[in-house]
């Protein structure tokens, strides 16, 4: 591999699930498979690289004169989710909802609370300290902030290769890769020596992303990635990000909070609201045909930048209520013009409602009223107005 | 709040407990322990060494394990108590372990008169004893024992000095009241407030003296620094608090005592009669003269050079902080508003920056009383001043347990207070500090 | 393309390193009573290391009695033997000057062996804890509240009593009583430094927890700890010179600048200016390194770019 300076496309070429074989593992763990209300589809033969299921993370609070717990903020309270192989799932909701708690959860850089997190089909859930480490080689992070997210005292290629080192690769090709990497995210690979200060936030991300890469993982979350950077720096990042995946055969679970950020990269786009997950379907079925109210209150927000265009928003009421003490029944009820008794009594079920386009995947939503939520043509009219119809 | 201040005493409680307990596992490590000086005795024989330290072993409790010990002098800590019965049966052993050894008469015949009296006396105290469940039950015992006022140091009684006032209750040291015998010079005092007035209050006056001075003197420093950063004042008075940060306390106390003190009475008595100086040391001039302790002229020439001393390091410290606080505080946007508003200098820098540069500081002066109480100890030993560190010194020299112990702890609830005045503070001039 | 330099990434790291280092030195050197400091302090050790080599008499024989008096003025000449005394003798006939070299290697030593001990429990304990979190940082912080809340001066010389005073003695006391300030700073850092990006990346990366402590955690919390601990030579000095000059500390015939100090104020009536010489090196030493602390805490402000 040291020997062949093309050794990236070489790398590339391998099958995503190469890594953890399981002979590789050295554990012969039968690939589990779940269907059911997991993903809200039964029976299909799609290739996911991850099901999440039931994925619940609380953190506790404490209080009172003995410190106990007297509280759990339910950052993420059962979330269910599939990710298929190559495609790119958005995630967005408010800040406060738990999308970035999903991202670290489903990596395993927090512990879940409960639930399952199948990843090519084994449970991380329950993999020990050595598995794990394996497993990690094939999921990585890209962070949102560029200038936490390399350690300051550290030249950056030493950062882009403490990867490789902790998998035990040797210098050369350590250094053949990092090399690689920099060079494929427009970088100098003599710019390895520098440390992160002499870099812009741009730069700093697009090493962020080397060092995310280096490994070759299949499955990178990618949690606002874009968010704190000038705008004119997004597109570039987003395109590199995209280019990678093609490249790659990279799968992205990416979160964000800017719709249109997430319109023009992602497949299928879930909405998270309080903790649940609130409408997942593919991009333009979601765009175009929105059930969950929340779903239609978000996209109604989305600015149009022409001041002749009226159009009526929906303006929510109230905040969000707290994930300390969430509403009963549909999280959203306390801020929903439909709700009504039932929406405070009763959960409703994560369904598939089924797209309006046959061949689609399926369109699963959180909402007793779903049927009868169809706004015609609400995210057209947006678009027409927007004239954001980017295609991939 | 309140939840925050229950927590945080109930923290201090068992943070104080757990401290004394240390505190006592320590001491007790000592070769010889408290019966070093009757190890060092002379003796004729060695059985009456070997008896004689028997006894003092039974005496102290020094056959029972750390624990017991350490639980007997927290809440039954008394050895001289004759509702006792730990005590009477101590006494009683030691004296029959004496026995065998003394060839003495006349000691011979008093040890007869304990082994003769004490068994009916430990037998009712016994009895009394036998009604007593449960003996680590700190509200019922005192009472069931007959010794409500002799319950351990939970109950106000820290013990008797063993080597420095033979005899006489800790806390009369302490407080400075009732009578005893000082032992380093063998003489009898008989009011001894007047000689003592309490050491507690000394130290308590030069620390509170040392506080009040050091912010009177740091403030207006910090202060002046900070707002004409970098000119030559700042240099002169940052390069002051540098020395001051840095100068021994012992050692500055030293030179005060020997130039102030000696030299300048030198030059005094030499025909420079205008030249003042001052005492080299004690409360008051006179110690047998009762009217020189309300005499507030002669105290305060006493008290200026350990005020000095004491509030050496503090004032370079403090004015230090303040600055440094001063100047964070100069920079904050709302400052800046304040003189874009047009705002008088004065105004600005007392009521904008000044109010807002304190905040921290007060947590500083809390944490610093500890400190302060250390510093007592050297300024004390230096200037001869009768007060806690003083005391504290010749308790240590003289090995004296009880004293030791006593002040040891006072030092630490003195740290727990300020630890947890330092927060409450804290809370009360910063309102953007929400306990829960 | 070509790509000529092979990339040694060890050859590379220290060319860093270097002109990191050389850029602190800049920083360092613009203060220059930090320098003054330096050389001070190098010029002590380097005097009181070679005490041996160059002391007159030696420290702990009584070597003069005028049979009136033992000790004697500084510059005093004995006209029996010839014996000059440039600083004087002490109270009992010591050479003053061979017993400040000598007590300069026990005040400077233990200055330094306190500092380094604490500096590694300090780290470690603070690391732990602050990494770890939960049940083990609660243990560990109630450990370091209970030991600071504990008198520091008055068990200094409660337990130099209770172990016996002597060299070991005031070192073990010392860094006893050291160690949990610095655990609460490098907590403190570590703390911060925890949840940032860097630090999951890295353990998105499969890297072990103590390759995240050691290789990223504490060299981000190097700076505070050097500062810290750079102060903490002075305060141990001072530490031990006072408990030392209270008779708690060093003792007799070994000599410290604390005991030393204790010696000479027997004769200050006598000859007052005696006592100028063990104060003013504690007061010189310290001072000094509270100059190079407040350099080093400019030249290795993290806030500043490198």
């Amino acid at each position: 591999m040291a020997t062949n300076a093309n050794n990236v496309n070489e790398l590339d070429n391998r099958e995503p699930a190469d890594a953890i074989k399981p002979s590789e593992n050295g554990a012969n763990t039968p690939v589990q498979h779940i269907t059911g209300v997991g993903g809200g589809v039964t029976g299909d033969s799609t290739d996911y690289i991850m099901r999440v299921q039931n994925l619940k993370k609380y953190f506790p609070v404490r209080g009172g004169v003995l410190q106990r717990v007297v509280g759990q903020v339910k950052a993420v309270d059962g979330v269910n989710f599939d990710v298929r192989r190559g495609e790119t799932l958005g995630l967005v909701g408010e800040s406060g909802c738990g999308k970035t708690t999903v991202g670290r959860t489903v990596l395993r850089l927090l512990n879940p609370t409960g639930g399952n997190v199948l990843f090519e089909g084994r449970d991380l859930t329950t993999l020990n300290a050595g598995e794990m480490k394996k497993t990690r080689r094939n999921m990585q992070i890209i962070f949102q902030d560029p200038y936490s997210s390399l350690d300051p005292r550290v030249p950056i290629g030493q950062s882009v290769g403490e990867g490789l080192l902790i998998h035990g690769f040797s210098r050369e090709e350590r250094e053949q890769t990092v090399r690689d990497m920099l060079k494929r995210v427009g970088l100098h690979p003599e710019h390895a020596r520098r440390y992160p200060h002499e870099f812009s936030g741009g730069q700093r991300q697009r090493i962020g992303i080397a060092r995310a890469l280096t490994m070759h993982p299949s499955f990178i979350v990618a949690d606002e990635p874009v968010s704190a950077l000038d705008v004119s720096i997004q597109s570039q990042v987003l395109n590199i990000l995209k280019d990678l995946q093609q490249e790659f055969k990279l799968t992205y679970l990416f979160i964000a909070h800017n719709l249109s950020v997430v319109e023009h990269i992602s497949d299928r786009v879930g909405v998270m609201y309080l903790g649940k997950m609130a409408e997942l379907a593919d991009r333009d079925e979601l765009f175009n045909n929105p059930r969950h109210p929340y779903t239609q209150a978000l996209l109604s927000a989305i600015p149009i930048p022409d001041p002749r265009i009226r159009r009526d928003r929906i303006i929510l009421k109230g905040d969000v209520p707290s994930p300390l003490n969430p509403p009963s029944g549909c999280r959203f009820h306390t801020r929903c013009w439909l709700a009504q008794q039932i929406c405070s009594d009763q959960e409703p079920e994560w369904r598939d409602i089924g797209s309006e386009n046959a061949t689609a995947h399926p369109h699963l939503v959180a909402c007793h009223f779903a049927e009868q939520t169809k706004v015609k043509g609400l995210a057209n009219e947006i678009k027409e107005q927007l004239g954001t119809d980017t295609k991939v | 709040m309140t939840t925050y201040l229950i927590r945080r005493s109930l923290q201090g409680v068992l943070v104080l407990i757990f401290t004394s307990a240390l505190i006592y596992g320590l001491l007790n490590l000592t070769p010889g322990g408290p019966i070093g000086d009757v190890l060092q005795k002379p003796y004729r024989t060695t059985a009456e060494r070997n008896a004689a330290v028997r006894a003092a072993t039974i005496r102290y409790g020094l056959d029972k394990d750390i624990v017991t010990r350490y639980l007997f002098w927290l809440y039954n800590w008394d050895p001289t108590d004759n509702n006792n019965p730990v005590y009477l049966q101590n006494t009683y052993d030691a004296a029959v372990q004496e026995m065998t050894g003394t060839t003495d008469p006349a000691r011979k015949g008093s040890l007869q008169n304990i082994i003769s009296t004490y068994p009916p006396l430990i037998a009712s105290a016994n009895k009394a004893l036998a009604t007593c469940s449960n003996l680590f039950d700190f509200s019922s015992l005192g009472s069931c024992l007959g010794i409500p006022r002799n319950g351990g140091i939970i109950t106000g009684n820290w013990g008797t000095s063993w080597k420095v006032a033979t005899g006489t209750p800790v806390l009369n040291l302490i407080f400075g009241r009732g009578a005893y015998t000082d032992n380093s010079s063998g003489v009898a005092v008989p009011h001894p407030s007047e000689r003592w007035r309490s050491p507690l209050a000394n130290t308590l006056v030069l620390m509170s003296l040392s506080v009040l001075i050091s912010l009177l003197i740091a403030f207006p420093i910090g202060v002046y620094s900070a707002v004409k950063q970098y000119s030559a004042t700042d240099y002169a008075l940052t390069l002051f608090s540098f020395f001051g940060i840095s100068m021994p306390t012992f050692w500055f106390g030293l030179i005060l005592y020997l130039l102030l003190g000696i030299q300048f009475k030198t030059w005094h008595d030499q025909g420079a009669s205008w030249l003042p100086y001052l005492p080299t040391g004690g409360v008051v001039d006179d110690v047998s003269s009762t009217a020189q302790y309300s005499d507030i002229g002669i105290r305060i020439r006493h008290l200026i050079m350990p005020v000095v001393v004491l509030s050496l390091s503090s004032v370079a410290g403090w004015s230090r902080f303040l600055r440094a606080s001063m100047l964070e505080v100069l920079r904050q946007d709302y400052v800046r508003t304040a003189w874009a508003k047009g705002l008088k200098q004065r105004t600005v820098i007392l009521k904008h920056a000044l109010r807002n540069a304190l905040i921290p500081q007060v947590t500083l002066i809390a944490l610093a009383i500890p400190v302060l109480f250390g510093g007592a100890i050297i300024t004390e030993r230096i200037f001869n001043y009768g007060g806690m560190g003083t005391l504290y010194f010749n308790a240590v020299g003289q090995n004296d347990w009880p004293l030791m112990m006593s002040i040891l702890i006072i030092s630490s609830f003195l740290v727990v207070i300020s630890n947890i005045i330092a927060d409450i503070a804290y809370a009360i001039v910063d309102p953007r500090i929400r306990y829960s | 393309m070509a790509v000529a330099t092979t990339l040694d990434r060890e050859q590379i790291a220290s060319a860093k390193e270097e002109s990191q280092r050389s850029v602190i030195w800049r920083r360092f050197r613009k203060h220059k009573l930090a320098v003054v400091g330096l050389g001070i302090i190098g010029t002590l050790t380097l005097l009181s290391l070679t005490a041996q080599l160059w002391t007159p008499y030696d420290p702990t024989v009584p070597g003069f009695n005028s049979g009136v008096q033992a000790f004697a003025n500084p510059g005093y000449s004995n006209p029996s033997n010839g014996d000059i005394y440039i600083m004087g003798t002490d109270n009992i006939g010591r050479d003053v000057l061979s017993r400040l070299a000598y007590g300069g290697q026990i005040s400077l030593s233990v200055g330094l062996l306190c500092t380094l001990l604490v500096a590694i429990i300090g780290t470690i304990v603070g690391a732990i804890s602050g990494f770890f979190g939960g049940f083990v940082d609660t243990v560990l912080m109630r450990i370091v509240d209970l030991v600071l809340s504990l008198p520091f001066l008055p068990m200094l010389l409660a337990l130099s009593i209770v172990l016996g005073p002597g060299y070991w003695t005031i070192v073990i006391i010392l860094t006893a009583f050291g160690w949990p300030g610095t655990s609460r700073l490098v907590r403190g850092s570590v703390l911060s430094l925890r949840n940032l990006d860097f630090v999951e990346a890295t353990r998105a990366l499969g890297a072990s927890n103590t390759r995240i402590i050691t290789r990223h955690l504490l060299p981000n919390s190097l700076a505070p700890i050097i500062v810290d601990a750079t102060l903490n030579v002075g305060g141990f000095i001072v530490a031990e010179s006072s408990v030392s000059f209270l008779g708690f500390g060093i003792s007799e015939p070994a000599s410290s600048w604390g005991n030393i100090l204790a010696g000479l104020e027997d004769v200050a009536r006598q000859a007052p200016l005696q006592l100028i010489w063990p104060g003013l090196l504690i007061f010189l030493t310290v001072l000094s390194i509270n100059f190079i602390g407040d350099a080093l805490r400019d030249a290795l402000d993290p806030r500043l770019k490198l």
